[in-house]
């Protein structure tokens, strides 16, 4: 690399950290973004000559930032300043982020100010992302924000670290309404509009906790850290944010119990989600395990109208006291032919995602026999039926992503 | 008595059993319906599945007994003893519970719509996934009021259900539904409602103080003069709620939604309203004594005679909104 004139004068001891982070610099994808934007900051001239633009040192513009900004809180002003007065700001975000992230060395205080946050936290929120039923679209549109890549590969994405990413990511965004900006005008490039934004949402509520940390409340605000040990997911609270209306199944419920008794509608219920109930003491403590709440969802997410029709009848039937069962299940269907009516065809994905964040990953398909049905279509096809289960059963079934 | 004698005589149309001793008989099943058990000994029985629709167990022990699934409509337990039963998944529809010991009893799925719970004792029972809409939970007077003391709700529908003055501290609400539910004066100090559906519920007087709310839903509540001190309200939807002369000291309020909400002389000193929607509030004569507003919108907020002088409004939007002075902001 050819030092620039105003780079001899500079001590031995900084050229060596200068030339790495220009190199580094130099291997971005966005390095004409990341010269235009140096250029602007260091000249206040918006620079689009192509030529000028391939020859600049990187070096010298390094070095310029650090005589117009010797510190890090300067610099980050500068940047946002810079990246604000912008058409397009939410590009040149992502841009300044990289160059924070980059001139890091350069700049002793930095570490400090930027608070990285513990490895603990960026694990947990790709714990929670990962468990997302839009998990795929989640890590296309991160390494989109990181990489500026689109990885339409299933077998690639499965590879990425979601860790690395989400840090990446934090890195690069100092704000949660910057992050919000970013995605969303990502978003706004793609084809999937409706889905990315759902994506983009399920990152943004992921990395709230992140962004509270100035506020002093990560500890707060933080989602409860999801525990696969067995029987603790009745103890972890649910993640959600608002939960929507979809989901309250409060009036289904009530018209369960109004006409039929709520521990025969739950063992109706159980034989058709999971195994006949023989009166064991083993499965009583299985059905006590589960709310009727759960067991609902779990049966929404899991079956089209015109299939549990047939089965739940075929189920009950072969109960013992077939009668009751059968009563049971009749009320069953009566008070969900409604609410299916009234289900958006997404519904079923959106459940899952519900259930699975709800109850955490130690899923177990419901009904290993049958081939599982999802309305819902697209990505979500791989996903467990997440009905909790504190007992070993014999049809544990494979765990799916 | 041995169960097969009761089943025996009451087949054969007998139904007084007034007293009865009946410990751990297995009664699974039984059809009793109507039957007068009042005062019996019925500690540990198994009576799993049975029919008790309109029995009369007045003061009758049931402590420890076994009544998963039974049908109790109508029933009259007023007084029993149910410590320790398991009535999970039991039908309680319109039962009579007045001053029935219910301590550590499992109501899991239990369905208590318009059951009488007046001066009931649940303390540490488990009521999650419970029905109570339309129950009676009011407070008669002092010493004669609803103990859920340590019980667990989460999840329990409580729509519309009476629960004026009762004893909610420390009660684990997470997700409920207490909807247009009237909690007038009720303690719910360091309860937990979080996601709890709280819409057009009646909160007046009641005591919130370090309760957390995070993500539940208030809108249209009505929450006058209540004690909301260091309330955890992150995330909430208030909108259209009424909270005039709320106590909201150190409450924290960060991204709650507070759209139209009635804060007339609330007092806000040090609560954390950083990123809340505060658009078309009410904030006349409300005392914002460092108040952290960054990056609040307050667009249209009325905040006439408010004492906001050591109030944080960096950032925050207040286009539109009439200052303390009776400015309008551009």
């Amino acid at each position: 690399m050819i030092l620039g004139a105003s780079s001899s004068a500079k001590s031995l001891a900084m050229l060596l950290p200068f030339d790495e982070v220009a190199q580094e610099l130099a291997q971005e994808q966005n390095l004409t973004r990341i010269k235009k934007l140096l250029i602007y900051i260091c000249t206040q001239v918006w620079e689009s000559d192509r030529s000028y633009l391939d020859q600049v040192s990187l070096v010298d513009l390094l070095h310029d930032l650090r005589a117009i900004a010797p510190t890090a809180e300067q610099l980050q002003s500068l940047l946002d300043t810079a990246v604000q007065s912008l058409s397009k700001a939410a590009e040149y975000t992502l841009v300044s982020g990289i160059i924070m992230t980059r001139v890091e060395r350069l700049y002793p205080d930095m570490g400090a100010r930027r608070g990285l946050a513990d490895e603990d936290l960026y694990r947990a929120i790709a714990q929670r992302l990962e468990q997302n039923a839009g998990g795929d679209r989640i890590k296309k549109l991160l390494l989109l924000a990181c990489k500026s890549t689109w990885v339409p590969d299933a077998i690639q994405l499965a590879e990425v670290n979601l860790t690395d990413l989400i840090r990446d990511l934090h890195g690069l965004t100092p704000s949660l309404v910057t992050l919000q900006a970013v995605l969303e005008s990502l978003v706004n490039t793609l084809s999937k509009r409706a889905e990315y934004t759902i994506a983009s949402n399920e990152i943004s509520n992921a990395f709230q906790p992140l962004y509270a940390a100035t506020t002093g409340k990560v500890a707060a605000l933080l989602p409860p850290p999801i525990d696969l040990s067995e029987g603790a997911w009745q103890a972890s609270q649910p993640a959600l944010s608002q939960a929507p209306d979809l989901f309250d199944l409060f009036d289904l419920r009530l018209e369960i119990m109004r006409y039929t008794n709520p521990y025969r509608a739950k063992v109706v219920l159980f034989s058709l989600l999971h195994e006949p109930f023989t009166n064991s003491t083993e499965q009583e403590s299985m059905v006590k395990s589960h709310t009727l709440d759960d067991l609902l969802r779990v049966m929404l997410q899991t079956y089209k109208l015109s299939e549990v029709e047939v089965q739940l009848l075929s189920v009950a039937k072969n109960l013992e006291d077939a009668e009751d069962c059968v009563q049971a299940a009749q009320v069953i269907l009566g008070a969900i032919k409604p609410f299916y009516a009234h289900l958006p065809n997404n519904f079923r994905a959106e459940v899952a995602e519900i259930a699975t964040a709800f109850m955490g990953s130690q899923a177990i398909g419901a009904n290993p026999t049958e081939p599982r049905t999802d309305s819902g279509g697209g990505e979500s096809n791989g996903l467990a039926i997440a009905l909790p289960c504190p007992i070993p059963s014999p049809i544990l079934a494979h765990q799916e992503r | 008595m041995q169960a097969k004698e009761i089943l025996e005589l009451y087949g054969a149309g007998k139904t007084d059993f007034k007293g009865e001793k009946l410990t751990g008989a297995n009664l699974a099943k039984a059809d009793f319906i109507g039957i007068n058990l009042t005062s019996a000994d019925l500690h540990s029985a198994n009576l799993v599945w049975a029919y008790l629709n309109r029995a009369k167990l007045g003061k009758a022990n049931l402590a420890a007994a076994k009544l998963s699934g039974a049908n109790l409509s109508q029933a009259d337990l007023v007084g029993a003893n149910l410590q320790d039963a398991d009535l999970h998944g039991t039908t309680l529809q319109g039962a009579d519970l007045r001053s029935a010991n219910l301590t550590l009893a499992n109501l899991q799925d239990a369905n208590l719509i318009e059951a009488d719970l007046r001066n009931t004792n649940l303390a540490g029972a488990n009521l999650t996934g419970a029905c109570l809409r339309g129950a009676n939970l009011r407070e008669e007077n002092q010493g004669y009021s609803v103990n859920l003391r340590g019980a667990t709700l989460r999840k329990a529908d409580l729509r519309g259900a009476n629960l004026t003055g009762a004893d909610l501290a420390k009660v684990d609400l997470r997700g409920a539904n207490l909807s247009e539910a009237t909690l007038r004066g009720a303690d719910l100090r360091g309860a937990d409602l979080s996601e709890a559906n709280l819409k057009g519920a009646f909160l007046t007087e009641a005591n919130l103080t370090c309760a957390s709310l995070r993500g539940a839903n208030l809108m249209n509540a009505k929450i006058e003069r209540a004690n909301l001190m260091e309330v955890d309200l992150a995330a909430a939807n208030l909108q259209g709620a009424i909270l005039p002369d709320a106590k909201l000291g150190k409450a924290h309020l960060v991204r709650a939604n507070l759209t139209a909400c009635n804060l007339a002389r609330a007092d806000l000193s040090r609560a954390n309203l950083w990123e809340a929607i505060l658009r078309e509030a009410n904030l006349t004569d409300a005392y914002l004594a460092r108040a952290n507003l960054t990056d609040a919108d307050l667009t249209g907020a009325s905040l006439i005679r408010a004492e906001m002088s050591s109030a944080n409004l960096t950032g925050a939007t207040l286009r539109g909104a009439m200052m303390p002075d009776g400015r309008i902001r551009e």
